[in-house]
């Protein structure tokens, strides 16, 4: 087991803000909801205007088990990730923050969903019922406090532990030398798998939608093909290694990022664990200044630039690219040294 | 797909980037069906004429390691699989040269010498 040097008391607290937490608050509050049931109209107000006026109905008893599913699912499924990915080390930043985002959902839901049926209560029209509006900023206010201290009651963030990879041994480039290294970097199966069927899925509803109402319908059709242009952009990049320095260039052309040999201060290879270090896949932002192309979980050439951000890229056998990219970079210092 | 060439080397470039190529099938990191990057791109990003990489790209194709399609690019071919099997017969006869003081050149000599006979 991955967790036997991670302390009990550290993996109860962490799965008390992540999981149990979340799951009490919703289900508490879901059990408040249906005690009110009685006091409340049918419909009730589902939607309000943004003049606060309510705009959409909808029956209470559906109202109320749409929250109920979604107060379960949201800290399920972020509690699901932090816990089943959490090392012997501790928690990292990414994992914490996934962890008090559960927290926050779950207090806004159930916020919302009390503050909105609440005024509703003992009103014959739910037209006549105000808006929902002070509740929610209210909650939105409690929430970010709450999350904010359970911040402190997660164990504190694990330093980050040395994922870095030998990098292989290769003759140094002689000064007349002249070397590339290409790779396809492609995007996990699984991942691949899960964006093909939600983009199917989503293209399907579109299309029903347009069939039963063409005329306002057709905007839901954006959602898929953005999606689907996402996909495409994302799925396949070509990194090359040269003279010129390091160019990650998705196979549609962009995006494309290139950092230039004289950009570089330092090169590696490390492992990544897209859920842990970046919180997902993608064009991910993480601590430390760190931004990557995380497609897949697995090897990474990373460079730190100039400016002392950091840039990463996942991709097969990125020792040998990253080992290039080294040699080529401390030739390119040396022979600059030498000129000045 | 690592390459590294060298003007100042006595081998005729074109020649140089044919056994990259090769090399790198043999070690199983460029595999059947792969596409090499364009000829002017490769060019580019080793600094090197357009010409000398098409050369080194014909070579192969007549070797029959690659397939050249207009259009498609170059494709590596299903031989690619053959290839691979020298991986494991190639650190053998390289281990023995070097318990023999064979260096690379003398053993490349010999290899030479039995082919043509």
């Amino acid at each position: 087991m991955t967790r036997t040097a991670l302390s009990r008391a550290a993996w109860i607290r962490t799965a008390v803000v992540a999981l149990v937490g979340p799951l009490l608050v919703s289900l508490v509050a879901a059990a408040i909801l249906l005690t009110w049931l009685p006091d409340l109209p049918d419909p009730v107000a589902a939607h309000w205007a943004s003049d606060g006026r309510p705009d959409g109905f909808a029956s209470p008893a559906l109202v109320i088990g749409l929250f109920g599913v979604l107060g379960v699912l949201v800290p399920v499924l972020l509690g699901g990730i932090v816990l089943s990915t959490l090392r012997s080390a501790g928690p990292s930043a990414t994992q914490k923050l996934l962890a008090v985002v559960s927290v926050w959902v779950a207090i806004v839901l159930a916020g919302a969903a009390l503050g909105s049926l609440g005024l509703q209560r003992g009103v014959a029209d739910a037209a006549a019922a105000g808006g929902p509006l002070p509740a929610l900023a209210a909650t939105a206010a409690i929430a970010t406090a709450v999350a904010a201290g359970c911040w402190f009651i997660l164990p504190p963030t694990a330093p980050q532990s040395d994922r870095s990879l030998e990098l292989p041994e290769q003759p140094a480039l002689t000064p007349t030398e002249r070397a590339a290294w290409r790779a396809v970097a492609t995007l996990g199966r699984g991942m691949l798998a899960t964006l093909v069927a939600v983009v199917v899925g989503l293209a399907i509803v579109a299309v029903i939608v347009v069939v039963i109402a063409p005329a306002e319908g057709w905007p839901v059709t954006i959602v898929p093909l953005a999606l689907l242009l996402l996909l495409l952009s994302t799925a396949v990049w070509r990194v090359r290694v040269d003279a010129r320095g390091l160019s990650v260039r998705s196979a549609l052309g962009w995006p494309a990022y290139r950092i230039a040999l004289d950009d570089i201060v330092e090169v590696g290879a490390v492992t990544v664990q897209p859920l842990v270090d970046f919180g997902g896949w993608g064009l991910r932002h993480a601590p430390g200044r760190r931004f990557g192309v995380v497609l897949a979980e697995g090897s990474a050439i990373e460079v730190e630039r100039r400016n002392g951000r950091r840039f990463l890229v996942t991709v097969t056998d990125a020792e040998t690219g990253a080992a290039l990219l080294r040699a080529l970079h401390d030739r390119s210092s040396t022979t600059s040294l030498r000129h000045d | 797909m690592l390459i590294r060439i060298d003007p100042a080397a006595a081998t005729p470039l074109f020649e140089q980037l044919a056994a990259a190529i090769r090399a790198d099938v043999v070690r199983g990191s460029t595999v059947a069906g792969d596409r090499l990057p364009s000829a002017r791109e490769l060019a580019e990003s080793l600094d090197i004429n357009l010409h000398t990489v098409l050369r080194a790209y014909q070579e192969l194709r007549d070797e029959g390691l690659i397939d050249l399609r207009r259009g498609r690019g170059a494709i590596i071919t299903a031989k690619a699989h053959d290839y691979a099997t020298l991986a494991t017969e190639l650190p053998r006869l390289i281990d023995l040269a070097r318990t023999l003081g064979m260096g690379p050149a003398a053993l490349a000599a010999l290899i030479r010498e039995d082919y043509r006979s």
